[in-house]
């Protein structure tokens, strides 16, 4: 039995595509109510660790725990029952369907408070009231990754996984999710932001982990991370 | 005129048969992804088994139940062979395309050797509605206005049900795309698994109206019949729902046109004569392909 603060553990995880190792026994926890930051260049295994713990990429060794429970080998659509979800990168959507579907489908597991749940969605994201009736596919990039960020919390998730949440996306938008994100993690919500934007992630984040080639390089509070220039330097790129 | 209007109800009647197939065999290759070549002959052994009961009862109620329940049946019989070829990796979709004309070869073989000697069938005329019905001048069969107005009514139910209903999102959340579809937990095997019902139900529906149509089934039915229902979704576009309902409904009716004007057997060429000049000039596809 896990202790009880811990909602997310993972035990040397391991991820391969083939020949090629992207996660290598790497361990890490999410504390209830924290927001850690899983910082890395591209190619470092972040998304392929986010896939793993979603069951949507085998995980070759190692065991994940949500909520004191195993999951390592759960079937996606039992994990995101559990109440775990992931806002994927490059804000995938049902482009072709209007918005209000879009949330809709995000409540798949949670249909029962539906009108509550949208209602602090809007909340959050007052752009996707005014739009509910348009396809989703005309939306602009950063309103996408409103709606794709929407659409998760439609499920009312305790786990909320990001990854990449600034790709791709105007400064002035990357400040605005960033303040959403952070919004979230006040209202008690646990968060696990992979992010290549080290600057970004560590100062929205209390604890970090830092990957590089698959491998978890080191791990600590944020605010010790961000002032430390050894490990700015040697990690992450100096910024 | 007469002619006309008497030919464009027989070509509704067929239109809405081929756009029950197409609209089948799009939600096959969208939802399950797979390509349903042996479809058509699920729809022609659940005709073969309307024509069975119907040696037994008349009760016409039995018959339909009969229809629809081996089309079920079958298709989902087929959900583990094409799910096996579909989960395994680096096989791509015409696996399952050889796989179900595999199918199609053993279901058409076993008729023709097994079933009333391999002859054709022939539906009674109490089945078919052989009586004409007069409205004017214009004449057509009791079979043919069964099967414009079942057909309407099955293409409008299906409408609803994939445009108005949770379950129908949740089909169309998976054709298009099938990562954010797992990502929201939608439950990709359980859904695709009653794809499979739901098409079955599909075949049924059209095994009853063609047999009402034209009254007579074949074990070289199916063949004609695919490569129909193949050739409207890639006219149409592979895996446009909305497409496929247009150009099923045109081909039933440049059909019938060329039956009523020109001669019956000229139909087919005229039939894959568009399709070849739509491919040319549209190779995605008048609406696009979706896949």
């Amino acid at each position: 039995m896990k202790k009880k603060n811990n909602i997310l553990e993972i035990e040397h995880l391991s991820v391969t595509y083939g020949p090629i190792k992207a996660v290598k026994k790497v361990n890490l926890e999410v504390n209830q109510g924290e927001c850690v930051a899983l910082i890395g260049a591209n190619g470092a295994g972040k998304t392929s660790l986010l896939k793993a713990i979603l069951g949507i990429q085998k995980a070759e060794t190692g065991n994940i725990f949500f909520l004191g429970k195993d999951i390592t080998r759960k079937a996606t659509d039992k994990i995101v029952s559990s109440g775990l979800c992931l806002i994927p990168e490059g804000h995938i959507i049902f482009s072709s369907m209007t918005l209000l579907e879009n949330l809709q489908l995000g409540a798949y597991h949670n249909p029962t408070d539906f009108d509550e749940n949208l209602k602090r969605v809007f909340n959050y994201f007052p752009i996707l009231r005014e739009r509910s009736g348009q396809i989703a596919g005309t939306l602009s990039g950063g309103e996408q990754q409103m709606l794709s960020m929407g659409r998760a919390l439609m499920s009312k998730p305790k786990l909320i996984l990001v990854d990449e949440p600034s790709l791709g996306l105007a400064p002035k938008i990357v400040t605005d999710i960033f303040d959403i994100i952070l919004e979230l993690n006040r209202e008690g919500y646990s968060i696990l932001l992979a992010e290549q934007n080290a600057k970004k992630a560590l100062e929205s984040s209390n604890r970090c982990y830092v990957m590089k080639t698959g491998e978890m390089a080191i791990s600590g509070f944020s605010r010790e991370i961000i002032d430390d220039p050894k490990i700015r330097q040697a990690y992450l790129g100096g910024s | 005129m007469e002619i006309f209007i008497a030919q464009l109800i027989s070509g509704l009647a067929l239109g809405s048969i081929y756009v029950l197939l197409v609209t089948g065999f799009n939600l096959m290759l969208l939802v399950a992804k797979i390509i349903q070549f042996a479809y058509p002959q699920i729809v022609v052994i659940s005709m073969y088994t309307c024509w069975g009961v119907l040696q037994l009862t008349d009760n016409k109620f039995l018959v339909i139940l009969a229809g629809i329940s081996i089309s079920i049946i079958l298709s989902i019989l087929s959900e583990p062979i094409f799910r096996k070829i579909t989960s395994t990796q680096g096989v791509d979709i015409n696996v399952s395309f050889i796989a179900s004309m595999g199918m199609a070869m053993i279901i058409m073989d076993i008729m023709s050797h097994s079933i009333n000697y391999g002859f054709p069938v022939a539906f009674p005329s109490e089945w078919v509605g052989g009586n004409l019905l007069r409205f004017g001048l214009i004449t057509v069969s009791e079979g043919q206005l069964y099967a414009l107005i079942g057909g309407i009514i099955a293409v409008l139910l299906f409408s609803f049900l994939l445009y108005r209903t949770n379950q129908g999102r949740f089909f169309r959340a998976i054709a298009e795309n099938r990562f954010a579809a797992c990502l929201v937990g939608i439950p990709i095997v359980k859904t695709s698994i009653f794809s499979y019902f739901i098409v079955g139900v599909l075949g049924g529906f059209s095994a009853i109206l063609f047999s009402m149509l034209i009254g007579s089934a074949s074990p070289w039915l199916g063949e004609f019949v695919a490569l129909k229902m193949l050739a409207v979704s890639i006219v149409a576009g592979l895996g446009n729902l909305r497409g496929g309902l247009v150009c099923g409904l045109l081909l039933g009716i440049i059909e019938a046109m060329a039956v009523g004007y020109i001669s019956g057997s000229w139909s087919n060429v005229i039939a894959f004569v568009v399709m070849l000049v739509v491919i040319l000039i549209k190779p995605q596809g008048l609406f696009g392909s979706k896949i």
